[in-house]
């Protein structure tokens, strides 16, 4: 320091020697905690020791733990109720409406509003995963700035001081030099203020940065139908979709929404209904959700997709399409003739690596085919006048920004290497980071301000459809942190500055509670037009495309999880297994069987745990180093890689896992390129999974095939043809020695709908929220012992080089003769009065037999403490990242201790607070009517697949689903007598193709 | 006396004699009662480093299990398909050893084999270890060894039994009932000449320990009667349990419903293995021991040959079960016994069970020749191998019919973590240093008996 210092606190201060500097860095280090560093295993030797040396003196004793009384009680809070509350979630897709349980005032867990019309009452596990993001741990908790090399905490004074004085200098001179960039999240009152900021700063430039920014749908949208329209698809309606490189079904807009539609056109419960089933053809380079889901699956690379469009529409069209070259000429055919066959209830969707013209074709075709108003209305939105970060990036370069305001963006991270945008950020005089994280854009900006998570703010937020609500704050932010709003409008020097202000301000006109109890404003959705589509002009390479060629071609998706990364720090997510790869704790790059024959890459699989060889992927000069995995169903020259991983300051959990493929990315974020080049490097990395792959070499392709699908056939998968054909599901009469029990009362059971069923994930996200389930981490996923009750079971059939996939969500069967149970030697998994196989936490002493005799493999063991080890397992003494998961555990449910088994309870405290609701009101308790529980998996699953009731009531909807003809029990000769059932899958091929 | 003159001696004029050496009583007090009698200071240099050796072994036992038990059992490489691994194996290899020693005192006592004589001291000593060790690891193994009373059948606030449909309980009741009757059988047994060696040790302490412990035995005919009415009425009781005890284990199994497990072969094909693995345990500890303790007279090649036989015996029973579990498999027509037995033979694991069939089926075949079943060295390096193979028949057993059931989707290859080992070694080390204080302080050769089973005629020079 310098020598005229005036205060000092210590001699070492003073003399400001490099070690002392060193100490104080460290000091109040936010973010990553130091122990973490340290393995585990060392911390708890440690640990372990001095705690064996203290328990020596002084005995054990249970932590002292106080609960308060309220002194004075919330308005109409009783205690051990949860209360609901509508929000919304805001997104660069559009908003999604929630309903938000909160157990005295502690937001817990997250379910999708029913009346919102990007949700109708299913969340996806983003939307759910949002509750953890709440309370994370690692989220930033005051502002901070710079200090030596790293950076210090500051107060919110301090910024309001700085403030103060740096935007009334930047006012004078009329707001030059200041810019603004978002994450492209469509509210009314951020436009608003954005209005009032411009007022106050009228040279002050507006930027949006968000990875998933749909740009190509949009603007091939607009090509095709205006400025401004926006097309909303309906696959509820559609007989037949074709879905090209898209992934409708997971990501984008409505991805819950058309979930929802395409299912309802695959609920065949009768032979009579399944000619009305609808079909779904995929054309895709990479596996999406979307292609597990089709009953016709073209692999396909990004560069052939314009010929193949082309050559369909001339299929469709030949008196308007030139021929195209196409070389699957079969396919496409027969997919014209289903097509054509089927106008006005047939539907194209088209993926965001295909460029604008693909998108505008597809709208023209759609529009021919006469589907306007019925399989796809267009709406007329306000256009988007925002520039984007290229054009952020030469401003900077122009030296036109001094002053630049990141509002919950990281392009630091999320941008590719190649376009130099950390370099043109440092000149930029000020730079201020908004965020929920100190996250990698954090790290060079003078002030980073901690953000209010959109569960802790107010606000608003418009759907897809332009649908407008409201956001209302859960809870009082459990940080220091301010939302985007209040920073907003302090920089627009507004006198009003308090989120709710702001936010009635934005609507003045309407019933504002009626708006956060509907958790929609009514009336506000864009209109819808009728417009016809303009015809298309087909370029030779449609935008730079070129078509099919020699060299491999790389994909740019946005991960299943984490999406453009802002997920990566939610161990959920993270341990979630990808809906189609089935990895979790990482990503890496997919590769066709052919392709790594090719290429020598030779991924052994050691059952869960992957060998992955280690590829060097180059890119236009960039290169990173990543395991492949080999998938199939890929086209061979094309190689899939997801956006999303090898955060650096994402926080404990997801720093460094993966691989950041921002860094070879073209500059343009073009989201698919040609000419990469993949070389083995000789060195093997570990993926974790849950599940055995079956493409990785010969035998296990033959053993699981053959298995699982020949013989076992765990989804009975039927055609269309063949179920209205009137063949049967096998079923077996098994003998029962005695007779069976008879459950006076509620008889519980459930049915899944494999047909229905996309294998999303979403019910095994509701899952762990409902029923506080650790993460265990990738360590312990690769020993097979992750904890989520619900799992999702893919298998493949057919060839590798084009398998159908099937999806099968397995929870516990609460068997009626369930093998754990007389096995247990303590009696602790036993059958309730309801039929329910309950687990009894307090009773088990964890001899694991019912895990051994269970068919289905669906109990969970906690072999080590994971429920105390700060949501993951590193160290189960951190007990300071506790302290906030913690606050997220739902109270209703008891949290497992290790060396206890557990498994689904078909959200038997769910069972309880419907019981206890009916004799509250004087009702039967024991007869409770249909609908009265819905266990999480079912309430938040986008396609209603899960149905749970009473198998005592014949009206009710699980027993008339378990009385159909599709209905059948998993490993039904085993005479378990399952209480969950399953219906059997339906694909609904086209013969042509068959 | 001279042999001659009885017609039941008759057939000892045919036979080798039993104890060879020309061994007197006193000759066989000596010898047995050298090892006890030896002052303390003056102990076998290799008894030392062996005893230093199983302590210590015995010791990082200890602390495994402490950390085991700080931990949970998540340190082992239990998966979620595997959830038992060597932690159970260990407890049946373990369980299957203590077979012998009952087997040869009770059922060879009762078939008045007398050339038991020579082992059965020595047998049931191994029986009451090895259950001791085999005890120890259902008990770590659990995931809350806190509350493991649940298991026992006391009264309780909870007002709970335990679960007794639950093959666990029969087996805590099994092999609890048969430790019990295998210690009492061992230490009746003992009794005379625990007081020959209180009459005989100079060291006071040890005096008085050996005099409590006989009992005020003074060898009178009244006592020989009760004794050897007691000695009967135990082996009478003893000799159920030797089948019922692993029949009960093998429950653990056969009453399930896995592929691989659900088996009605098992309470015979477990005993048969018992018997098998226990025999090759007496044999790998009887040998050096003969050796070392000079005790080649009194444990002679036809000792050895004639648990060899047995060997050969009980391990063509095992040939055969593995034979008749395929047989099974493919006749029942049941896809997934099929699969499993495939699985076995040709899956991930199949190093491990054609590991077990070398050592248990193929190597036993070798007693046929009587070149081969005498010689020592081989007897002792095919029991190694049989008790190699009777640990990985456990492991294939157990592990192979988990980690690959039903759903493929929750299969999972089990790989084992350092601790697996460090559990089995520490197991050894507690076995063995119950077993080396035994040699140094117990009759390791049942004097008593053995002086009904000499030769007593002109040889005998008392």
């Amino acid at each position: 320091m310098t020598e005229n210092m005036k205060y000092w606190r210590s001699i070492q201060y003073q003399e400001w020697t490099d070690e002392y500097k060193a100490l104080i860095k460290d000091e109040f280090k936010t973010g990553d905690s130091e122990f973490t560093s340290l393995q585990r295993r060392d911390m708890l030797k440690l640990m372990g020791a001095s705690f064996a040396l203290a328990g020596l003196g002084t005995g054990c004793r249970r932590p002292v733990d106080k609960i308060m009384p309220y002194s004075k009680a919330p308005e109409g809070t009783i205690p051990g109720i949860p209360k609901y509350f509508a929000t919304t979630r805001p997104s660069v897709f559009g908003g999604v409406g929630l309903v938000v349980e909160t157990h005295e005032g502690r937001p817990t867990k997250i379910e999708g509003n029913e009346s919102h019309p990007a949700s109708l009452g299913s969340a996806s596990i983003h939307d759910q995963a949002a509750i953890l993001e709440l309370y994370d741990p690692d989220r930033s908790k005051t502002p901070t700035k710079p200090f030596e090399d790293g950076r210090i905490p500051g107060t919110w004074e301090e910024w309001d001081a700085f403030a103060a004085d740096h935007f009334m200098a930047l006012a004078k001179k009329q707001g030059d030099g200041l810019a603004f960039v978002f994450g492209g999240e469509e509210s009314p009152t951020l436009e608003r203020l954005q209005k009032s900021v411009l007022l106050k700063y009228p040279k002050a430039a507006f930027y949006t940065h968000n990875p998933m920014f749909p740009k190509n749908s949009r603007e091939g949208t607009e090509k095709a139908f205006g400025t401004g329209a926006r097309v909303l698809v309906r696959f509820e309606k559609a007989k037949v979709i074709l879905s090209v490189q898209a992934d409708p079904l997971m990501t984008g807009a409505q991805a819950l929404v058309n979930s929802r539609g395409f299912a309802a056109g695959r609920k065949i419960y009768k032979a009579e209904e399944a000619a009305g089933m609808n079909r779904l053809y995929a054309v895709e380079a990479g596996f999406s959700l979307t292609g597990t889901n089709a009953d016709h699956r073209l692999p396909l690379s990004v560069s052939q997709t314009p010929d193949f469009m082309k050559a369909l529409a001339h299929e469709l069209f030949p008196d308007q399409f030139g021929v195209a070259n196409f070389s699957d000429m079969r396919f496409v055919k027969a997919l014209a003739k289903d097509l054509a066959k089927n106008k006005g209830q047939a539907l194209i969707v088209v993926g965001e690596n295909q460029a604008p013209e693909v998108h505008a074709l597809a709208h023209y075709l759609n529009h021919a085919l006469g589907g306007q108003g019925t399989v796809f209305q267009v709406t007329q939105a306000p256009a988007i006048q925002n520039k984007n970060i290229a054009d952020l990036k030469d401003a900077l370069n122009k030296n036109q920004i001094q002053t630049l305001v990141m509002m919950g963006v990281n392009p630091v991270y999320s941008t590719p290497r190649s376009m130099g945008f950390l370099d043109a950020l440092k000149k930029a005089s000020t730079l201020i980071h908004v965020g929920l994280y100190e996250d990698e854009s954090a790290q060079g900006a003078h002030w980073h301000l901690p953000q209010s998570h959109f569960l802790e703010s107010w606000g608003d937020a418009r759907a897809f459809d332009g649908t407008a609500s409201l956001i209302q704050p859960m809870i009082a932010p459990l940080h220091a942190s301010r939302s985007d709003l209040e920073i907003l409008a302090q920089i627009a020097q507004l006198d009003s500055r308090k989120g709710l202000d702001l936010v009635k301000a934005t609507w003045p006109a309407i019933r504002f509670d009626q708006a956060l109890h509907d958790g929609v404003i009514a009336g506000t959705a864009y209109a819808v037009v009728s417009k016809s589509a303009a015809m298309p002009l087909l370029r030779q390479g449609f935008g730079g495309q070129v078509g099919a060629s020699a060299n491999l071609e790389i994909l740019f998706n946005l991960d299943n999880k984490t999406l453009d990364g802002r997920y990566a720090n939610l161990s959920w997510m993270q341990e979630l297994a990808d809906p189609v790869t089935k990895l979790c704790w990482g990503n890496a790059i997919l590769v066709s069987q052919a392709l790594a024959k090719e290429l020598g890459i030779n991924s052994r699989v050691n059952t869960r745990i992957y060998e992955a060889d280690v590829v060097s992927v180059s890119l236009g000069g960039q290169a990173v180093e990543a395991p492949a995995f080999i998938m199939p169903g890929l086209a061979d020259k094309s190689v899939v890689v997801t956006l999303g991983y090898g955060r650096e300051n994402s926080g404990t959990i997801g720093n460094g896992i993966g691989v950041n493929f921002f860094k070879i990315m073209p500059a343009n974020f073009a989201m698919t390129a040609q000419g990469v080049q993949i070389a083995r490097l000789g060195k093997i990395e570990k993926l974790a999974s849950t599940q055995e792959q079956f493409a990785m070499n010969g035998d296990a392709i033959q053993e699981v095939s053959v298995l699982s699908l020949d013989n076992r056939d765990p989804a009975k998968l039927r055609t269309a043809q063949e179920f209205a054909a009137g063949e049967q599901i096998e079923k077996q009469a098994l003998p029962q020695m005695t007779d069976a029990w008879k459950y006076s009362g509620n008889k519980w059971g459930m049915v899944i709908d494999l047909s229905s069923c996309t294998g999303c994930n979403a019910c095994v996200t509701a899952c762990q929220a409902e029923n506080n389930i650790p993460v265990v981490g990738k360590d312990q996923v690769m020993r097979s012992r992750a904890l989520q009750w619900i799992r999702v079971d893919r298998y493949f059939t057919g060839d590798v080089g084009n398998p159908q996939s099937i999806a099968q969500p397995v929870p516990c069967m609460h068997c009626e003769n369930a093998p754990c149970e007389p096995v247990c030697p303590v009696a602790a998994t036993v059958h309730d009065t309801e039929g329910l196989n309950a687990m009894v936490y307090n009773r088990c002493i964890g001899t694991r037999y019912c895990g051994n005799n269970c068919p289905y493999k669906v109990r969970r063991f906690n072999y080590l403490d994971y429920s105390n080890s700060g949501n993951i397992y590193i160290n189960p003494l951190d007990k300071e990242r506790n302290k906030f998961l913690q606050m997220q555990k739902n109270p209703d449910v008891t949290i497992r201790y290790r060396g206890v088994m557990e498994k689904c309870t078909y959200c038997t405290q769910r069972i309880q607070e419907a019981k206890i609701a009916a004799k509250r009101e004087q009702q039967d308790s024991n007869h409770l009517p249909d609908g009265a529980v819905t266990p999480a998996c079912a309430q938040t699953c986008p396609t209603k697949a899960i149905t749970f009731g009473n198998l005592n009531d014949d009206q009710s909807r699980v027993s008339l689903l378990k009385n159909g003809p599709r209905n059948y029990n998993l490993l039904e000769e085993l005479n378990t007598r399952p209480r969950t059932s399953y219906l059997a899958k339906l694909r609904n091929p086209n013969l042509e193709l068959a | 006396m001279h042999r001659g003159d009885l017609v039941l001696d008759e057939d000892l004029v045919k036979r080798e004699d039993l104890i060879r050496g020309g061994l007197g009583y006193h000759d066989i007090t000596e010898k047995v009662c050298k090892m006890a009698e030896t002052p303390f200071l003056e102990t076998h240099k290799g008894w030392l480093v062996g005893f230093a050796l199983a302590a210590s072994t015995l010791t990082m036992f200890v602390l495994a299990i402490g950390y085991l038990i700080w931990e949970g059992i998540g340190i082992w490489g239990n998966t979620s398909p595997t959830f038992w691994a060597w932690d159970i194996v260990n407890f049946v290899f373990w369980v299957g050893i203590g077979h012998a020693g009952t087997l040869i005192s009770a059922i060879l006592f009762l078939f008045r084999q007398k050339w038991r004589t020579s082992i059965n001291r020595y047998a049931e000593a191994m029986t009451i270890f090895a259950v001791i060790c085999a005890l120890i690891f259902p008990g770590i193994h659990v995931g809350r060894i806190w509350v493991v009373y649940f298991f026992f059948p006391i009264p309780n606030q909870m007002d709970m039994w335990p679960n007794f449909r639950s093959p666990l309980l029969w087996d805590l009741f099994a092999v609890g009932t048969y430790f019990t009757v295998s210690l009492l059988f061992w230490y009746v047994g003992l009794v005379p000449d625990l007081a020959t060696l209180r009459d005989r040790v100079k060291n006071k302490a040890a005096k008085l320990l050996y005099g409590l412990f006989s009992l005020g035995w003074r060898g009178s005919m009244r006592h020989w009667v009760h004794y050897e009415r007691a000695y009967l009425l135990l082996a009478a009781l003893s000799t159920p349990l030797v089948l019922s005890v692993h029949s009960v284990v093998s429950f653990d199994f056969a009453t399930a419903q896995l592929p691989g497990w659900h088996t009605t072969i098992f309470p015979p094909y477990f005993v048969a293995g018992a018997i098998f693995s226990g025999f090759a345990m007496v044999q790998t500890l009887m040998l050096p021991a003969r050796l070392w303790l000079g005790l080649k007279d009194i444990v002679t090649i036809k000792h050895i040959e004639n648990m060899n036989k047995i060997i050969l015996v009980t391990g063509s029973m095992v040939g055969y079960a593995y034979g008749i579990e395929f047989f099974m498999a493919w006749y029942s027509g049941n896809e997934y016994e099929s699969f499993t037995f495939i699985n076995r033979a040709f899956g991930p694991y199949a190093w491990a069970y054609w590991t077990m069939v070398t050592c248990n089926v193929i190597t036993p075949q070798l007693f046929w020749f009587k070149k081969l079943r005498t010689s020592i060295t081989v007897s002792f390096i095919l029991s190694i191998f049989v008790n190699i193979g009777m640990w990985f028949e456990r492991f294939v057993i157990i592990v192979t019919s988990l980690n690959r059931d039903f759903l493929p989707s929750s299969w999972h290859y089990f790989t084992p973590r350092i601790w697996e080992p460090i559990f089995l070694i520490g197991s050894f080390g507690l076995f063995f240093t119950f077993f080396l204080l035994f040699v140094r302080y117990l009759p390791v050769i049942a004097m008593a008996e053995i002086k009904g089973v000499i030769a007593n005629g002109d040889d005998h020079h008392a």
